[in-house]
């Protein structure tokens, strides 16, 4: 049974005139430990898809739609509202573009781990802290004892997006929804943020729904990959297919865009 | 534009100065009665068909007087303000622009000015120099621009650093093109929601100098002094105190609808 | 030997931070280092470096935004302090810069026209019809139709108002284009469509590129010669086909590595602080 079972999911903001189809009846599912990664440009629809699906995106201006939206077998979309919560941050953790924004500047990060552990879990006090400590360890974290203390503006980019993993980990979730988690990381980092991240999906077992704009992203780290355009999903099938056989111009214009130029050393070849 | 008409409120309030206006234009063709004519036998009229407003102690038609006196009040509030935003405009901008000895220098006189209060300030000059509708709006002006230069050297200084400044400065603008065509453009913003909100201000200022026999001299009417007028037959005649009263509330009023909502459209704008 | 277009002789900025009440000096930061470069007439130059490195304060240097504490930026041989008058904005005409922050870089209240006119017009360099035609020429060049004169910046799209940009900073004919990461805040597509815009122009028109980017593959596909710049230092110069397939400081080699998101040849914990 797949993990996760969207069914003509939309989303629309605003009324008549003024009504903008950010998703238009998109349809997709994700099996448990697998990896699928949405590609899109600004305007696509791919943000507003990853909010919908958890009923993050407040409804009014939202208006969202869906057959279904099944989650280890419950429709999310009939869920009332506490259930959901708990689901949110607990089996279903999010990871976004800014940790700046995400986390909450007058807490320690040591504070928000464990808010993360206790509501989450069944760990308490100590044991919670203890856990943290072991989360910040294992998104390789230095001195991570001395971290918890800290507060979030005393990290570097980097760092507060390790500090996001971690707290989206330690609530031992199924699903990771990663909204450009490294878009924002100068790129020396981000080579270790995504790595950090495809170990962690693998070693725990966990699906992830990747939204990156970038493609060579999703060919290190996904399995499957859907293309959207103007809320649709044009293309949707397995990474090494989509990227050596596009079948739709969006596509082939995304990979068109790749700068030819390897990097790779030796004697570089420019397209 | 459109987000005011959006805003009803702010709707109504522009509505309201704009009849106010057109009043002001028209009335020698809409005031029934010369608002000079003195008739003392038709002196303190309740309102009547005759005189809709009633009569003040010289039988003059009050409706005709507070007529005209929405040219004199709303006058008054314009320049006033006028000259605030002008001398509070280019203070600011001074300040903000070119920073260093020169901001701090100016910053102190606006923080001195502002310590004063501004009520006392009139009062002394007006009674020091005698009372004019000139003096009056000149001195209005002085005592608002301080407002009017914190809020724009604050706009400048957030301004100057911004991307499409730079590049002005790279393509070689002069500093004074700089300020004319890049930075007060974008900082206006505030000042007019200041500036709106202001007028309402002046208004009420003309208002409490004239309730003093301070401000307009009669027979000139303003609605400060046929309140002013209206005081020693307020337990006869409340229709002398109610009308200008109404009048001033109702103006006020609107002007500050409309100034927030000024402020609500440029802050939805963000 | 005829001079360099633009040159950088051990230059140095440093900023001081100053304390809130009293204006007292409570530390400096030196964003860039005792820096030199040159680029000649037609070259493109490609300056790589991530957040923090100091290419956008060096950019400023370039162009003579900002003063440098120490060392001396030229414009062909002649040092900009020691300009004046004609010479001065003839030097200023010669070298322009486009910027990261699209929406930021145009004046919000003034129409496509106006952005574009502006140049000529402080330079005096067309009136009237002709200035007319000029913009229309400009636009041209850029690939933007002749409605978007009067738009303003809020009502176009990030492609289009980065050609904007560029048609201003063409205005004056300029020997040298400075991009400050022209296509970091835009799509994909989008920036690709920008780069082959500005190889299109450096070909045409002869114009020299002085590419800042953190982005490798962008800068690597302009340019035919990289410098590696990390805090405030340039790490490395050298042409392009060499810096990629024989770098020779490590900070290069993370750099390509990282570039190409080979995952498993990143050390598993981290190395930022």
């Amino acid at each position: 049974m797949p993990l996760l079972d969207v069914s003509n999911l939309s989303v629309s903001y605003g009324r008549g005139r003024e009504r903008v189809i950010a998703v238009d009846r998109v349809s997709v599912s994700l099996e448990p430990g697998e990896t699928l990664a949405i590609v899109g440009e600004s305007g696509s629809g791919k943000s507003s898809l990853a909010l919908a699906l958890t009923r993050l995106l407040p409804t009014p201006p939202a208006d969202v739609r869906a057959d279904r939206i099944l989650f280890e077998g419950s429709d999310l979309l009939q869920m009332p509202q506490e259930q959901l919560r708990a689901i949110r941050g607990g089996r279903i953790a999010y990871v976004f573009q800014d940790p700046g924004t995400s986390l909450n500047p007058v807490l320690t990060i040591g504070a928000q781990l464990r808010e993360a552990i206790v509501q989450h879990t069944a760990y308490r006090s100590m044991r919670a802290n203890a856990q943290a400590v072991e989360w910040l360890e294992r998104v390789g974290m230095p001195s991570a004892r001395d971290r918890l203390g800290a507060y979030p503006h005393e990290f570097s980019g980097g760092m507060q997006q390790r500090a996001m993993l971690a707290m989206a980990m330690a609530a031992k979730p199924a699903l990771l929804i990663a909204d450009e988690p490294t878009t924002a990381l100068d790129v020396t980092i981000q080579v270790q943020i995504l790595r950090l991240i495809r170990d962690l999906t693998r070693q725990l077992h966990l699906s992830m729904l990747l939204i990156s704009h970038d493609l060579t992203v999703v060919e290190r780290i996904a399995q499957r990959v859907a293309i959207m355009s103007a809320g649709r999903i044009v293309e949707l099938g397995p990474v090494a297919e989509v990227f050596t056989r596009p079948s739709h111009p969006h596509t082939k214009e995304l990979l068109a865009c790749r700068s030819s130029v390897t990097l790779r050393r030796g004697r570089p070849s420019h397209g | 534009m459109s987000a005011i008409l959006r805003n009803r409120i702010a709707l109504a309030g522009a509505v309201i100065l704009l009849g106010l206006s057109v009043v002001a234009v028209l009335a020698p063709w809409i005031a029934p009665y010369d608002p000079l004519h003195v008739n003392l036998p038709d002196a303190l009229l309740p309102p009547c068909t005759a005189y809709p407003l009633g009569t003040d102690q010289l039988g003059r038609d009050v409706l005709s007087r507070l007529i005209y006196g929405t040219r004199i009040s709303l006058t008054i509030g314009f320049i006033a303000v006028g000259i605030a935003v002008v001398v509070g405009t280019v203070v600011g901008a001074v300040a903000g622009f070119y920073g260093g000895w020169v901001d701090t220098v100016l910053m102190r006189v606006v923080d001195t000015m502002l310590a004063i209060p501004t009520i006392f300030l009139l009062l002394a000059i007006i009674a020091m120099i005698g009372p004019s509708i000139e003096l009056i709006m000149v001195v209005i002006g002085l005592t608002g621009w301080m407002g009017v230069a914190r809020l724009v050297r604050a706009e400048i200084l957030s301004l100057k650093e911004r991307e499409f400044v730079l590049a002005a400065r790279m393509l070689g603008a002069s500093s004074f093109r700089i300020i004319t065509k890049h930075l007060l453009p974008n900082a206006m913003a505030p000042v007019l929601v200041s500036a709106t909100l202001g007028v309402g201000g002046a208004i009420l200022s003309e208002s409490v100098l004239s309730y003093l026999g301070l401000g307009v001299q009669p027979p000139t009417p303003s609605w400060g002094n046929i309140l002013n007028e209206g005081r020693v037959a307020l337990g006869v005649a409340w229709w002398l105190t109610v009308s200008p009263g109404l009048a001033i509330l109702i103006t006020v009023l609107s002007f500050n609808l409309l100034g927030e909502g000024i402020r609500d459209a440029l802050a939805r704008r963000q | 030997m005829a001079s360099p277009l633009l040159d950088a002789s051990r230059v140095s900025k440093t900023f001081s931070l100053q304390g809130r009440m009293w204006r007292q000096d409570v530390g400096s930061i030196e964003a860039v280092s005792d820096v030199t470069l040159s680029i000649a007439r037609g070259q493109t130059l490609g300056l790589v470096g991530e957040s923090g490195s100091g290419k956008s304060t060096l950019a400023r240097l370039l162009v003579g935004l900002l003063e440098p504490t120490a060392g001396e930026v030229r414009r062909g041989g002649e040092s900009l302090r020691s300009l004046r008058g004609e010479p001065l904005r003839a030097a200023r005409r010669a070298v322009q810069m486009i910027f990261q922050d699209t929406a930021n870089s145009l004046n919000p209240r003034m129409t496509v026209e106006d952005i574009v006119s502006e140049p000529l017009i402080i330079h005096r360099l067309a009136a009237g019809k002709s200035r007319r035609d000029r913009l229309v020429e400009l636009l041209d060049a850029v690939q933007l139709p002749r409605e978007l004169l009067a738009r303003v910046p809020r009502q176009l799209s990030g492609g289009e108002r980065q050609r904007v940009g560029i048609a201003r900073a063409l205005a004056t004919d300029p020997d040298l284009l400075i991009c400050d990461e022209p296509i970091a805040s835009l799509d994909v597509s989008v920036g690709a469509k920008i780069v082959e815009l500005l190889r299109r122009l450096h070909a045409s028109r002869r114009m020299a590129l002085l590419f800042i980017s953190h982005d490798l593959r962008a800068v690597a596909a302009l340019c035919e010669q990289i410098a590696v710049m990390s805090k405030g230092r340039i790490l490395e110069t050298a042409p392009t086909d060499e810096l990629l397939s024989h770098p020779r400081h490590p900070y290069t080699e993370l750099l390509i590595r990282s570039a190409e998101l080979d995952l498993d040849a990143a050390p598993a914990s981290s190395l930022d602080p």
